[in-house]
């Protein structure tokens, strides 16, 4: 489903977000990239839903080369792709049912299909009773779950969550782990950019770990922190 | 499209519109007036125009005949006159007929002037001699004067200087005006730039949005460029009557003004015409303001 080889991304000549990337992801994999701030977890991201441009190396979502991507074929990339964020990117003056239509109607989705699509994607993540409040009467872990639903009503065959508990205390990240499993089990791509140890240990999926842009480590059914060994020993700032 | 997207599209125009109530108002009240001034500008451009193309027919030289010559030899005359280069068309006016247009004149001015001629005539006969070309008057005057060629002319009057005058005037009119017009005109794209540039501001999320989830690029810029045309139509609307208003003071005074000249005013636009046209005109600045402004201030995510 992703297939990324060498990928460097550099914001600036003589630095580079990532550096020497490569990484296969299957479809319906789960996997969390993890990694302190500035690792690169949000620039891989980024490249992947091409808010980034690539520098070297391809990158190929779908079998499509999103590097070398016309840009007028970008709004048919992102159509296959979920994006949630950590601040939920929610609009203040729109409903949450109208958030989540919104996404529908803007991709030129009748008003039938929408009424019928909103209510079953917000019942997935249990806001339904919620439907008619505005994002600033909700609690954080609420407009994130109105995000996920935003992101997911399209039925994308990726969702792509840049740190989505970043805001949020512990139990509640825990339920937004659980939806974003939950749509991984109903077949969805799942990657989570996060430091959150606590889901990460929690959920017990695939982790690669990023340091000064490069991966340091890729495993299945990972933890946060390896016990006993830094993964990040022997790996310098690559200039 | 579908019918359902186009809905839509026209939803979230007006949506803006309400969301930016005061600046949707400002942005209509500087088009409305900009685009009345400029309306009228054009409007009156195209009256100064018409009057300065008129010119030539309606101003010329008049030859006063002795009052010895018969009309026989008038007609002569006039024939004669006919045939000098530059020369458009003569028409003899018989004295008689001078002398009753001058009456009427006096009578319609509200004076009794020539009632004092108790039925004498004092007038000649004259010969009405239109150009073809305005910058000829003085040589045709010249060679008119010339006793030797024409001696049955006793006097030559031309309106060269007064008219060269007036088409100064007309002409200063015309230019000042058609600069002051473009000014308004980049003035009203540079408002409808703005406010969609606001407006891009306002709705940074909603764009964000409709970006993030693959909207099409036609889908962004749609509702932006709606409302471009929307303010454009509605400021253009408003200039209408305005311009309507003007037209008609103008047609009223021109019609109570007394000129040295019996110039008639060529038939003016008709209204429709200029409403049409200044609806086109809102409509088109709308939609390129509208698109120079996205294409500039639309950030890709």
């Amino acid at each position: 489903m992703i297939d990324i080889q060498n990928l460097r991304v550099e914001y600036d000549s003589n630095r580079a977000a990532v550096a020497d990337l490569s990484l296969q992801v299957q479809s319906g994999e789960f996997v969390f990239v993890i990694g302190p701030t500035g690792a690169g977890k949000s620039t891989l991201l980024k490249v992947l839903y091409r808010a980034e441009q690539v520098t070297s190396g391809s990158v190929k979502v779908d079998g499509v080369d999103v590097g070398a991507m016309d840009p007028r074929k970008v709004p048919e990339l992102r159509r296959k792709m979920g994006v949630v964020f950590q601040d939920y990117e929610l609009l203040p003056t729109r409903t949450v049912f109208e958030n989540v239509a919104f996404a529908l109607r803007v991709l030129g989705i009748g008003r039938r299909e929408v009424r019928r699509r909103v209510p079953a994607v917000l019942e997935m993540v249990g806001m339904m009773r919620r439907c008619d409040a505005y994002p600033s009467q909700l609690s954080g872990g609420e407009q994130q779950r109105v995000a996920i639903a935003r992101a997911l009503v399209n039925d994308p065959p990726i969702l792509l969550a840049d740190e989505p508990t970043g805001n949020l205390d512990p139990d509640t990240s825990l339920v937004i782990a659980q939806i974003l499993d939950a749509a991984n089990k109903r077949g969805t791509t799942v990657m989570v950019a996060t430091h959150d140890k606590l889901i990460v240990d929690e959920l017990r999926r695939r982790v690669v770990e990023m340091a000064y842009g490069r991966k340091v480590r890729d495993e299945a059914d990972g933890v946060y922190l390896p016990s006993g060994e830094c993964a990040m020993a022997g790996v310098h700032e690559p200039l | 499209m579908s019918l359902s997207s186009f809905g839509f599209l026209i939803e979230e125009a007006s949506r803006n519109v309400r969301r930016n109530g005061l600046m949707s108002a400002a942005s209509i009240t500087t088009v409305a007036v900009a685009m009345a001034v400029l309306g009228s500008a054009v409007f009156l451009l195209h009256r100064v125009q018409q009057f300065m193309d008129a010119q030539p027919r309606q101003f010329e030289i008049a030859a006063f005949v002795t009052m010895e010559t018969s009309r026989s030899k008038a007609a002569q005359l006039k024939a004669k006159v006919q045939r000098i280069p530059g020369v458009y068309r003569v028409s003899l006016v018989p004295r008689e007929a001078a002398l009753r247009q001058m009456m009427d004149e006096d009578h319609k001015a509200g004076t009794r002037i020539t009632d004092a001629l108790v039925g004498a005539n004092p007038l000649p006969d004259r010969l009405d001699v239109q150009l073809s070309d305005p910058k000829a008057t003085r040589r045709v005057a010249a060679i008119l004067r010339d006793k030797d060629k024409f001696p049955a002319i006793e006097h030559v009057r031309d309106d060269r200087e007064t008219l060269d005058k007036l088409l100064a005037t007309t002409r200063l009119i015309r230019n000042v005006g058609m600069a002051v017009a473009l000014l308004l005109f980049l003035a009203t794209a540079f408002v409808i730039q703005n406010t969609i540039r606001l407006t891009i501001f306002a709705r940074r999320r909603e764009i964000r949005v409709m970006q993030l989830v693959g909207a099409s690029s036609g889908f962004i810029r749609m509702p932006l460029v709606i409302e471009g045309v929307f303010c454009g139509l509605a400021g253009s609307i408003i200039a209408c009557g305005l311009v309507l208003l003007v037209i008609r003071q103008v047609s009223q005074f021109a019609g109570r003004l007394q000129t040295p000249f019996a110039f008639t005013m060529p038939a003016a636009m008709s209204p429709s015409v200029i409403v049409g046209l200044l609806l086109a005109a809102g409509a088109a600045m709308g939609w390129v303001s509208s698109t120079l402004s996205i294409r500039r201030y639309l950030r890709r995510v």
